[in-house]
This record gives structure tokens, sequence and C-alpha cells, in this order.
């Protein structure tokens, strides 16, 4: 399965454009999908979900194209875990799942043995019968994510999953994602770039309701290559010195004093090496102003 | 339908519509019999309209709705028919036994009007009640979106037909003229056109419902 999106624009009333003429093809696998706060990504997942219509623009599911009398046909083809989502708090976390696979008209017996996969697989099962109040943050993502999953989507779209959890329950949802897009076709957004470093080989990059950047990871980290540089500073004061010459991503104290880390098209007045380009590094390299470079 | 029952019959709402109940017991003194009934179907309307209010709009508050926008549309077209009949129950039970409570004012009977007949009278009249601003209510919210609007809306409905302008206005055909009519003198020709407009519209607004939710999906 895979998404074609050409041309789209969300306008809302107040005349701001959320997303502005993107174009963008989603193949089978997992697709990242990075931007800072307030870049579109979730409003384009509401385009993708059908919850919100574009002003312009074409979009297709396979051969499929997003038009009213085809909502129906491709909700069903769609799982969804929003950005925010609060599933029901008095009831256990079983009967929320069975609820939400009755009202996708999931038949009983299939639907039962779907929730008992996932919730061996999310670590859930000891805690099925608890209310959904009672769960940690954690928890209640892991559940958002089963009730996404459990139609057997085609297309899983999920928005900042890993948004405020800890390591551990991070690392839990990108192994679940990543077992799940196999023959499928997973839209993961985030804003946490070592996410996307760890379960993608494709990305976009998003900005201000437009693409920095389509392509695989790959590409972006090579567009990096010898922008990134590691300086050995003494202390504060010079760190401050070379902060206000060039654009620092990173400074770390070490045992001789401090080190620091630098996006720049040419190479720096100050002995530096060149590390190893991390997708954080790239992304902040194409997210910098260019004057600063 | 137990986990419907969960959903919309949370505890708060259990809790506030017998508070309310309560105090309204306490508060409004009949002198009659068939006052009683008279006295509890303006309440009645009122705590229908604010209870039925979020029956499909708590899942927009509660952060749900893009999930629930998903799922087919003939499902939520049942999902919120079942919470609405689950609450209109709840609700017309309730009443049907808090008639009773109002006897601790010793109420004197009036021999003409026995007390099976005026509590038959009494739950024709609460069923259109509870019907019609129960759905009223309903329906408003889900067109807007928001339950406030449908309470809004409804209040403002319920202050222009329960007084003395709707009663002169609409006279017998009145939403509120079952408890408009005279407890001993009034006859059921005064207030039962008021309580078949209700039943009416209810079943209009019972028919409204699945395209209401049709274009709030769009």
């Amino acid at each position: 399965m895979s998404i074609v999106i050409k041309q789209v624009t969300v306008e809302f009333k107040n005349h701001v454009r959320a997303v502005d003429q993107v174009d963008l093809t989603i193949p089978r696998g997992i697709y990242g999908l990075l931007g800072e706060n307030g870049a579109g990504k979730t409003t384009l997942m509401r385009v993708l979900t059908t919850v919100l219509t574009p002003k312009e623009g074409e979009i297709w599911l396979d051969h499929i194209r997003y038009e009213p009398q085809q909502y129906e046909t491709i909700k069903r083809k769609l799982g969804y875990l929003p950005q925010e989502l609060n599933l029901y708090p008095g009831l256990s976390v079983r009967e929320c799942l069975e609820y939400l696979g009755e009202l996708s008209q999931i038949p009983k017996n299939i639907c039962k043995k779907r929730i008992d996969f996932y919730l061996e697989k999310t670590g859930l099962l000891p805690h099925q019968k608890k209310k959904m109040r009672q769960l940690s943050g954690g928890m209640k993502r892991r559940v958002g994510l089963i009730q996404a999953m459990l139609g057997e989507p085609e297309f899983l779209i999920v928005d900042e999953p890993t948004t405020g959890l800890d390591p551990e329950e991070r690392v839990r949802i990108r192994n679940l994602l990543v077992d799940f897009a196999k023959g499928r076709t997973v839209l993961f957004s985030t804003h946490v770039v070592e996410d996307i470093a760890a379960t993608c080989s494709n990305l976009a990059v998003m900005r201000k309701g437009t693409f920095l950047y389509t392509g695989t990871v790959q590409d972006l980290l090579n567009h990096a290559k010898g922008k990134i540089w590691m300086a050995a500073v003494s202390g504060e004061d010079e760190a401050r010195g070379l902060e206000a010459k060039y654009h620092i991503t990173s400074k770390q104290y070490t045992e001789e004093g401090m080190t620091v880390k630098m996006i720049s098209d040419t190479r720096p007045a100050v002995p530096c090496t060149q590390p190893q380009i991390t997708l954080e590094d790239a992304y902040l390299y194409l997210m910098a102003p260019k004057e600063t470079l | 339908m137990k986990k419907e029952i969960k959903i919309c019959m949370s505890p708060y709402k259990i809790v506030y519509s017998v508070l309310f109940l309560l105090l309204f017991s306490l508060a409004m003194g009949v002198a009659v019999i068939p006052e009683i009934g008279r006295t509890i179907i303006p309440g009645a309307a009122i705590l229908a309209f604010v209870f039925c209010a979020e029956t499909r709009v708590m899942d927009q508050s509660g952060q749900r709705w893009e999930i629930f926008l998903l799922k087919p549309l003939s499902g939520r077209i049942c999902t919120i028919y079942r919470r609405w009949l689950i609450q209109v129950l709840y609700l017309y039970v309730l009443f049907l036994v808090w008639y009773f409570v109002f006897f601790w004012q010793n109420p004197y009977p009036i021999r003409e009007r026995p007390l099976e007949t005026e509590y038959g009278y009494y739950a024709v009249a609460l069923l259109g009640t509870i019907l019609f601003w129960s759905l009223l209510t309903l329906v408003i919210s889900n067109a807007a979106k928001s339950q406030w609007i449908g309470i809004g809306v409804s209040a403002v409905v319920w202050i222009i037909t329960n007084s003395k302008t709707g009663e002169a206005l609409f006279g017998r055909y009145n939403l509120f003229a079952y408890s408009a009519s005279h407890p001993v003198k009034g006859k059921t020709a005064d207030w039962i056109f008021g309580t078949m407009i209700q039943i009416a519209i209810a079943a209009l607004f019972v028919l409204l419902i699945p395209w209401i939710e049709k274009r709030v999906s769009k």
C-alpha cells in the first residue's frame, strides 16, 4: 500500500496555511515524519484520516482517491493513534479494547484473539483488568496503539506516540511499530529524532506547513557530511566565544574541559574534528538558518 | 451494553441526578396528590436536557473524537441510540419512583382524582417530557459539537415554554401543558396535546440523529 499526496493545502478560517502545497509519496514500510511543534504534522495526519478536508490537492490511498464518497472505504483501511487520546477512564483495558473493537464491527471471536495477542505483545496482559484511569502514561499509549492496530489496518498513522515516555517505554513502542510495519505502511510522526533514527529508513522533515526534505535517512545524513564539527575548549568562556560565531548544537563537559559540536559549511577557525554524523546532526543542519552557517 | 452503561452512566451523573431530585423534593411544596406530577415535570425536563447533552459529544471533550470518527457510521449511530436509550430509561424509572418521595409532605388525596389515575397521567406526561428534552439537547449538542450549546438552547426553550408567556402563546399545545393544568379541575384534554406534540417532535429528532452524525463527520 502506498499513499500519494499531491499539492495538498490545508487552510484554516483565519487564513493560516497549516499545510502548504505539499507533495509526498509514502511507500510500504515505516515512514518517518519529523518536524518541530507547529510544523503541520498533526494537520497532515488529520487530512490522511479524513478528519480534515484539504482546500486543494489530491490524496490517493493506492488506487482509492480521497473524496467524501470513498471516506468509509478509506477509514476501514486506516488505524490511527492521535497525539492526544483519552480512552474511556471508567472502563478496564480489556473492556475499552472490546468496546472499540465492537465499534469497528470486528467479529467478537476475532477481536478477542487480537486483543489477547496485542496485550501479550505490549506487556499489558497483567494489567488488562485495571481501569484506564489507573494506568501510567506509557501504558495508556500502549493501549492507544493497540486500538489503532486492532482492525489490522493496511495504513497505520501514529502521531507522536512516544512523547513524554521514559526510554524503556519508547523502545517498546518503537519495536511494536517496526514489527507491525511488515507488509504494511506506517506513518510515524514525531519531533524526537532518535525515534526516527531507530525505526525508519525513509523520512520527511516538515516546517511551517512545507517539506524541507523528503527521502532516505542515509541521503539526509550525506547531506550533512562535512558540515558537522567537534572542538575541545577549555571552558565556558571559550565556548561562549564560539557560540557567538558558529551554530552550536551541543556542549558537553569532559575531564579536560568541554567539547562542543558545531554546524558550519566551512571548517571553523579552531582545532576541530569531524565526528560521526547522527540523524540529529543532519536534522539540525537542515533546520539551521543558512545565515548562521 | 454493559460497557455503554459504564460510559454514559458515570457515578458522578448518578450522584448529581439523585441530589437534584432530593433538593427538588425538599424545595418544592405540594398540597394535593395531583400536584406532585405537575411539580416534577419541569424539573424532569431540566434534568433530561442536562443529563443527555453529552451523549455523543463526550467523545469530543474526552479527546476521543478522532478515533470515534474513524469507526463505521452505522456503528456510531447505534452507539448514540444505545447511550440515549440507557439514559432515558434511567431517568424515566428514577422519576417514576421519585413521585412517591413527595409523599413525605403528606399531600391530600382528591377523591375525584384516584392515585392510580393520577399516576398513570403522570407516567404519560413524563414519557413525553423525557423523550422530548433528552432528544432536543442531544440533537443540538451533536449539531453544534458542544454540550453547552445543547444545554443553553434547551434552557431557553424551557424558559419560554415554562412561563405564563408560554401558556398564553401555546395554551393546551404547550410542552408544559400538563404542569400548567389545574391539579383538581384540569381535564386530560387540557394537556394531552402538549404531550403528543412532544412525542411527535421526539420521533422526528430520532430520525434526525443519523443525518446529523453523517454531517458532523464530514
